[in-house]
């Protein structure tokens, strides 16, 4: 008798299930990078931090030049490997490709005969590592990008690879280089038909930009976009954008979740955006709880030298201080400089809608908007926001600290013993929080 | 591992119910589950062994009828079905992909255009578009679209300065009926050396117990009325017009029922061209125009339903356009400079009582 009502019950809800009209379901697979390096308890870093700290998790971040020596784009090198002769069709653009792993891993993923391979990213190198091992194919357009019009960079990071009609999107905060592993960035691929919308925007794109980069036709970038830009869609649950020719839908997408978000969680490598900051700002205004990442080097700015991250004093005064706020909170990631950083870029907003992500290659600055080629994205599937959640999480509960656990370890630190330390309290000198 | 032990258990449940479904596509098969399971629940089974091995049938049927029910090949619902061509479709406002001949339609534009193909249809056949992903973002996520091997060597090509549109297909995902199988077609290189015209796309679908060729076209333009010329263009159209009867020839047996749709350029209700249309396209049975509108001010009929088999048991009904006051537009010509065709294959209930 149970059987029969459990079968009965099996029925009804297979009978109910099989009505629906969704779009198939996109999978996702995603790694949130947190180097476990050990520069600073082997010795191999010459420093004076107590033995009793030394296995801080705070510090395992801190990697050196023997750590970053075997960091390979593992994610995305697994990725890869388990396909195999296998994919028909790869498009793709990077800031940079740095690792031979990668050119080798991606040529053994294509099968032979390819339709056609499109790779377009700054730097030399993997030109010709990539052009001597690919297959034999239909089409191959491997271009080293120069410039981009009057553009600042050319910093996107995705790959859109297929085979027959199953599709995946490889995206990440890092690029595919030798020390990809001990950057803090997420990786992160997104299984998906070839006829997604989600899809065919990363094949426009890429297409777009060999027309462009191939000197075919005379228009603008901002006019060529027009073939690929979508228009905004709530329903689409992994919605694509390219910078900077989406700067408006962009900043639209962060004031609207911004404004209904009850906290906001960030990383981003560097934050000089005003726009970003304003919107941030007005939510803090609002009784939001605002929490964001930030890599270690700013505090240490006061130096003349340029740091590798770009990052610059001045965003104190046009992020930090502007925030000031109970319910604003920062904390820092203890990294060495040039070696290991905090790379990864998004945006976590909650509330009563539940979660929104918006991630991609670009930082919370002004380049990043308006002045760079970026590929972002604002995510309402709950799935992958919690991935992202959860590498929040783990940043900031285990290896993230603020400024006065910073303090107590940085100043002991070697390598930053000829840097000027400064303070950096965004509420500096404004009643205590 | 004992046989019956779960996870052996469930793994053979769907190994079987995959076999079954595989080899017993069709309706009877799925009353003549209908009843095996319904038998298999009624057996009174006293070993032990055996009533594990009942449950086994059942979990084993069940799923299968499952899978079945919930394709359409089961179902009765009629296919509902949309061809147009929407003038050099693109998705985004403002912009003329193909500059000159393009059109420069507002969000609003975008908006009625998206309602007239948004109702519902199980089978949307789109003549002009710029894409896969301008169709994608038209149909939505509930459909697959599928495009011609014309199209996807363009994608697995070098860009040119060239614009062009392309026909395109969306499939309902989740309703109407299911899709066999897709193929496109391109005339000989002798025909069109210079491969100007577009590829015909044929998908064979199984729903309302028939199965159905549906062939999607959008032939040379520029030869509506021609009788005889050796204009290049009319050269090309009249090796479409063979190439289609080539096609009917050779998949018609496949099917109960045959059809083209699409943009024929061909005025094949001229009654000039009766002696025309015998010997280039004898395999018109039927043929149904697409109603006049307001898109298309002119009076000659280009776009059609041609009929080449129809099951005596299936017939086919416009569907009437309910989405909008096309004549109250102040731009028709930014919608399009063509009507759509909505229609719907259907069994009537004459025919489903006499099963």
């Amino acid at each position: 008798m149970m059987f029969r009502t459990l079968l009965r019950l099996l029925l009804l809800w297979l009978a109910m299930t099989s009505t629906g009209h969704t779009a198939p379901a996109e999978s996702f697979d995603f790694e949130g990078n947190v180097p476990l390096c050990n520069a600073l308890a082997t010795g191999r870093e010459t420093n004076i931090i107590n033995a009793s700290d030394r296995s801080a998790l705070v510090l395992t971040l801190y990697c050196d030049n023997v750590d970053a020596g075997k960091a390979e784009p593992t994610f995305l090198l697994n990725f890869l490997k388990q396909h195999q002769s296998f994919f028909d069709r790869v498009d793709g653009m990077f800031f940079s490709i740095g690792s031979i792993s990668f050119t080798r891993a991606l040529c053994q993923s294509i099968r032979t005969p390819f339709f056609h391979v499109r790779i377009f990213s700054r730097g030399d190198g993997w030109l010709g590592d990539l052009t001597s091992c690919l297959p034999e194919g239909e089409y191959q357009s491997l271009t080293k990008v120069v410039g981009v019009e009057d553009l600042k960079s050319f910093h996107p990071k995705y790959l859109a690879l297929s085979s027959g009609g199953e599709g995946w999107i490889y995206v990440s905060s890092g690029n595919p280089s030798t020390r990809a592993s001990t950057v803090l960035d997420f990786n992160l691929t997104i299984a998906t038909p070839t006829d997604s919308v989600l899809f065919l925007w990363h094949q426009c794109v890429t297409r777009m930009f060999d027309a462009y980069l191939g000197g075919i036709g005379s228009a603008t970038l901002n006019d060529r976009y027009k073939l690929c830009r979508l228009p905004p869609d709530p329903s689409q649950l992994v919605a694509p954008m390219l910078m900077p020719f989406d700067s408006d839908q962009y900043l639209s997408e962060v004031a609207f979740w911004a404004g209904k978000a009850k906290r906001i969680r960030i990383a981003s490598q560097a934050y000089n955006s005003t726009p970003i900051m304003q919107i941030m700002k007005r939510a803090v205004l609002s009784g939001t709880t605002v929490q964001y990442l930030r890599d270690d080097d700013i505090l240490l700015s006061l130096h003349r030298k340029e740091l590798e991250l770009g990052n610059k004093y001045e965003e104190y005064f046009a992020w930090d201080e502007q925030l000031c706020a109970p319910n604003t909170e920062v904390r820092f990631l203890l990294t060495k400089p040039e070696v290991s950083f905090l790379h990864a870029k998004f945006m976590i907003f909650e509330g009563d809608f539940g979660r929104t992500v918006i991630f991609g290659s670009g930082n919370a600055t002004y380049s990043a908007i308006h002045q760079n080629i970026e590929n972002n994205y604002v995510s309402t599937n709950p799935e992958l926001n919690m991935h992202f959640s959860k590498y929040f999480d783990s940043l900031w509960q285990n290896y993230a600290m603020n400024q006065g656990n910073w303090e107590y370890f940085a100043k002991d630190i070697g390598p930053y013993r000829n840097l000027e330390l400064i303070e950096l309290d965004e509420c500096r000198g404004k009643p205590a929080k | 591992m004992h046989l019956f032990e779960p996870p052996l258990f469930l793994g053979s449940c769907l190994f079987v119910s995959a076999i079954d479904y595989i080899f017993s596509k069709n309706i009877f098969c799925i009353y003549f589950r209908i009843n095996l399971l319904i038998f298999i629940v009624k057996l009174n089974i006293g070993d032990k062994q055996l009533r594990v091995f009942k449950k086994f049938l059942i979990c084993s049927y069940a799923t299968s009828l499952w899978v079945a029910m919930s394709c359409s090949v089961f179902s009765q619902e009629p296919i509902r079905v949309l061809s147009w061509n929407i003038e050099n479709f693109h998705h985004v406002d403002a912009y003329s992909y193909r500059g000159a001949i393009g059109t420069w339609r507002s969000d609003g534009d975008l908006r009625l255009v998206e309602r007239i193909v948004a109702n519902n249809y199980d089978l949307i056949f789109l003549q002009e578009a710029s894409g896969k992903l301008a169709t994608s973002v038209l149909v939505g996520p509930a459909y697959a679209v599928l495009s011609t091997e014309e199209y996807e060597a363009t994608i697995d090509s070098a860009p040119t300065t060239d614009t062009d549109v392309y026909p395109f297909i969306a499939v309902a995902r989740h309703h109407g009926p299911r899709l066999l199988s897709s193929k496109s077609f391109t005339l000989s290189a002798a025909d069109d050396p210079a491969s100007q015209s577009r590829d015909l796309q044929l998908i064979i679908v199984e729903g309302l117990g028939v199965k159905t060729g549906l062939l999607h076209v959008h032939l040379e333009h520029s030869c509506a009325t021609t009788l005889e010329s050796t204009r290049a263009a009319c050269r090309r159209m009249n090796a479409e017009f063979r190439l289609i009867g080539e096609i009917v020839a050779d998949r018609v047996d496949e099917v109960d029922n045959f059809i083209i749709l699409g943009d024929f350029n061909r005025a094949l209700l001229d009654p000039r061209l009766a002696g025309w249309r015998e010997t280039s396209a004898p395999w018109i049975a039927d043929l149904i125009p697409v109603p006049p509108c307001t898109l298309r001010p002119s009076s000659e009929i280009i776009d059609f339903i041609a009929i080449a088999k129809l099951s005596p048991e299936i017939s086919i009904a416009y569907i009437e356009p309910t989405f909008f006051n096309l004549a109250a537009l102040a731009k028709p010509q930014r919608i399009s400079d063509h009507c759509p065709i909505a229609f719907q294959l259907i069994r009537p209930p004459s025919a489903q009582e006499n099963e």
